[in-house]
């Protein structure tokens, strides 16, 4: 009798109170039921194109970012592998025939001479510089194990790879340390407790340290 | 009327506890409620970051300036 007398918008309130919440499904999955923004329908139409022609793992704020944090960001940092000119030039084609241009040079041979020097190209959708893609090639032992080993977020349908959060919480507070990355570290922290290696934060910022 | 004193340092801890503070609580939110309506809010803040930023029309070379890239 109870339900018969429920209206569209107590059905509606019930439906609501089947709580899914962010699930650390194991040390390697994280799954979300999240409503999509805007930046993350960019990530995930970059990455469809990234993953095509390269291992990848996104990392600091924006991971941050899809587990919740209540910030904006204009780049989301992506480390790939070193991959040669000819596997570049590909991945840039492919990107350029789908709307995007990279910000920093046309020129294929400008952008493998700044990753082979250890810096970033960004792409993003022509003709806005924002939100964009900063691309690094992966520089020392974190970024190489961060690669091989990476955490998938799933939102329903959608994947992507990230390292693992003890490690990001390391490098934000041991490395970066500005205040906008020890708030993302403490989101982390917070949203992740029960989940998180308390040992392996301190293994990764004792490492970090004698660097 | 007294002259207030301000210590700028001060200011700035004062600020950078508050911030702390409130990250903590929205993390708690996050926590301890459904997905979908944590990101409902987050989507607003996001999504008119991305209009806006849409309005200042940046070249690359005067946004690589300011990230110093």
């Amino acid at each position: 009798m109870g339900i018969l007398l429920m209206g569209k918008h107590h059905l509606k309130a019930l439906k609501l109170l089947k709580i899914y919440k962010m699930k650390f499904t194991d040390r390697k999955t994280i799954e979300l039921d999240k409503v999509i923004n805007e930046l993350d329908k960019f990530v995930f139409r970059f990455i469809k194109i990234l993953e095509k022609h390269t291992a990848y793992v996104i990392v600091s704020g924006y991971i941050a970012i899809i587990l919740g944090r209540d910030r904006g960001t204009d780049d989301v940092d992506i480390i790939i592998p070193k991959i040669d000119k000819a596997n570049l030039n590909l991945l840039y084609k492919d990107l350029v025939k789908n709307g995007y241009w990279c910000i920093n040079s046309s020129d294929l041979d400008d952008l493998y001479e700044l990753l082979i020097s250890k810096h970033s190209i960004r792409f993003a959708i022509e003709p806005a510089v924002s939100p964009n893609a900063e691309i690094k090639f992966s520089k020392d032992i974190y970024d190489n194990i961060a690669l091989k080993n990476p955490i998938i977020i799933k939102i329903d349908n959608r994947e992507l790879k990230t390292s693992f959060l003890e490690l990001q919480i390391a490098y934000k507070e041991e490395v970066l340390k500005s205040n906008k990355d020890l708030e993302d570290a403490k989101h982390l922290r917070v949203i992740a407790a029960g989940y998180l290696n308390e040992n392996l934060i301190n293994e990764y910022k004792k490492r970090l340290r004698s660097k | 009327m007294k002259k207030r004193n301000f210590d700028p340092e001060e200011i700035r801890r004062l600020n950078d506890e508050d911030r702390m503070w409130y990250v903590e609580y929205w993390a708690n939110y996050v926590r301890t409620h459904p997905d979908k309506v944590w990101s409902k809010q987050q989507k607003i803040i996001i999504d008119s970051q991305i209009q806006n930023a849409r309005h200042y029309k940046l070249s690359p070379k005067d946004y690589l300036k300011i990230k110093n890239n």
